[in-house]
């Protein structure tokens, strides 16, 4: 009963491996952890595209390669979910899934813009450049809603797990649904190129990136730990005392 | 002093820890826009005032009894689950859900009246943060009047039981949330006076 | 809830309500603007505490959602108050 979780736990490492990949190479290397502030002149920006271009062509390059590795943890997500807390409805794993897979949309598309911005950057206007740097940033903020969705939707359902202790934590499953809450914050960044709300600021950068980072790396290791759980449990090991669970008629499901 | 009317002092949390803890990330998410804001008005204390003085204050005020009428009568419902008083909890639960529609209304109107005056959060940084943080609280309180409309239903559908109650006392944290929120975002956007 | 007895919830209601009318009478009247307003943010740090003390029932002392919701009014207000006061214009 444990084949088929087997490839799981590999999967489940996909999403710290994501997470550094997209720091080193997508933030850091590729110049978008700080982003470069949006009240910066198109001169500004040409000159970074033309000083940097190699760093983000390998930044971009690196970070397109991996992004799909996004997708791979989301899977390993939705198999818990289906074999630990699914009974015979599988939509909130169906939309974990593809909340995780659409969520590497915005990140190949929007990095494949920033690599565009530093292919010819000597033959390019200022402006074209700007415009190669702000495009890639509003799509990957604006498209939070993609991610909003896996958030809800396994939040929701780790929420009905009823073991005695849940295989994801309820306040890492409440955590989940405000991040993905307080993404709706990202509707404002297109109006602002300064203060809290533009793609720099404290809130529209800082907090939401960070607040994501952080729940990939907690979910992570919660993932992990269950796939543990749910091999011993297949093997007949009952650590929970209340397992199998059995499903109140009514319960608070049906909401 | 103001014990609940079962008698015995309850020392359990109302509603779900889960629930509490998205409570509390909400919670520190808006002292940090409060600090932006706060500080924001630092450099522009002049622009601020007179921005401020375009809002009007019977609104902000009308929309603070609103909320506090509505988390009331929110609260009373919590205490007739307790009693199992079904009638008495979804008359209750809908009459919170009447009221706090009006600051739906009401906000939709004081919106409307700036736009079509030409304000909007483009205007200047006091209209950036008036639109940004009423807008945020607005998108809170929509979700408040959700988890309260599934809780009505569930009061003239469902067994009025323990798990009942946790989701009542849960939606209720969160709709007394929105209100506390409110309650300092009123003075804090409208009454503010530079002197 | 009887018909004589009013709801302790309903006291706390009204002393919201009170403390609302209060706090905008100040805010509207004439003279002593930065004391006024000071007051009118401590009215609301007081109301913040009752809502999470009776509404929000952590009058009961369930920890540690009890000491984080106290902290959190104290800092707020404290901080609200603090730049209102230092701002000069």
């Amino acid at each position: 009963m444990t084949e088929r979780l087997k490839y799981l736990r590999l999967c489940a490492w996909s999403g710290p491996a994501f997470l550094a990949i997209f720091i080193v190479f997508w933030g850091i290397l590729g110049h978008n952890i700080p982003p470069l502030p949006a009240d910066l002149p198109a001169q500004a920006i040409a000159d970074h595209y033309r000083l940097n271009a190699n760093e983000v062509r390998l930044g971009m390059g690196m970070s397109m390669s991996f992004a799909v590795l996004y997708m791979i943890w989301g899977l390993a997500i939705a198999k818990v979910m289906q074999y630990g807390v699914e009974k015979d409805n599988d939509v909130l794993s169906t939309i974990e899934l593809w909340g995780a897979g659409l969520t590497v949309v915005p990140l190949l598309v929007s990095s494949s813009f920033w690599l565009a911005g530093a292919y010819r950057p000597e033959g390019l206007d200022d402006s074209v450049l700007q415009l190669f740097y702000d495009l890639p940033w509003l799509l990957i903020d604006v498209a939070y809603m993609v991610t909003s969705v896996q958030m809800f939707a396994l939040g929701v359902a780790f929420l009905k797990d009823e073991r005695a202790v849940p295989l994801v934590p309820k306040w890492l499953c409440w955590y989940g649904i405000w991040v993905g809450f307080m993404f709706v914050a990202e509707v404002l960044m297109p109006f602002f190129t300064s203060g809290p709300f533009a793609r720099h600021g404290v809130l529209n950068f800082w907090i939401e990136f960070f607040i994501w980072f952080f729940w990939i790396v907690a979910l992570s290791g919660y993932v992990l730990i269950a796939i543990g759980r749910l091999e011993a449990e297949a093997r007949g090991i009952v650590v929970d005392a209340r397992a199998p669970r059995l499903a109140p008629a009514g319960s608070v499901a049906n909401a | 002093m103001l014990d609940s009317a079962g008698g015995a002092a309850r020392r359990r949390l109302a509603g779900d820890e889960g629930v509490w803890f998205f409570i509390t990330a909400d919670l520190m998410m808006f002292a940090v826009f409060f600090a932006v804001f706060m500080t924001a008005r630092l450099d522009e204390v002049a622009l601020f005032e007179q921005s401020r003085q375009r809002l009007n204050p019977a609104i902000g005020l009308l929309n603070t009894a609103i909320l506090l009428s509505s988390s009331w009568l929110v609260a009373l419902a919590v205490h007739a689950a307790r009693a199992g008083r079904r009638e008495a909890v979804s008359r209750l639960l809908g009459l919170g859900i009447l009221v706090g529609s009006g600051f739906a209304v009401s906000k939709a109107c004081e919106y409307t009246a700036k736009i079509s005056a030409g304000v909007t959060l483009l205007t200047n940084h006091f209209f950036m943060y008036y639109f940004a943080l009423t807008g945020l609280h607005f998108v809170h309180f929509l979700a408040g009047m959700a988890v309260l409309g599934v809780c009505w239903r569930k009061s003239r559908h469902e067994a009025i039981d323990g798990r009942f109650l946790v989701w009542l006392e849960s939606a209720g944290c969160y709709w007394h949330m929105v209100d506390l929120l409110w309650i300092f975002l009123f003075p804090m956007l409208y009454l503010l006076r530079a002197a | 809830m009887s018909a004589t007895r009013l709801h302790p919830m309903t006291l706390v209601w009204l002393a919201l309500l009170g403390a609302t009318a209060l706090s905008f009478a100040l805010a509207e009247s004439a003279g002593a603007v930065r004391i006024a307003s000071a007051l009118v943010m401590l009215i609301a740090g007081f109301k913040v505490r009752l809502v999470f003390l009776y509404f929000m029932e952590l009058g009961g002392g369930a920890m540690p959602w009890r000491a984080i919701a106290e902290l959190w009014v104290a800092g707020v207000t404290t901080l609200i108050v603090v730049c209102y006061l230092m701002a000069t214009g």
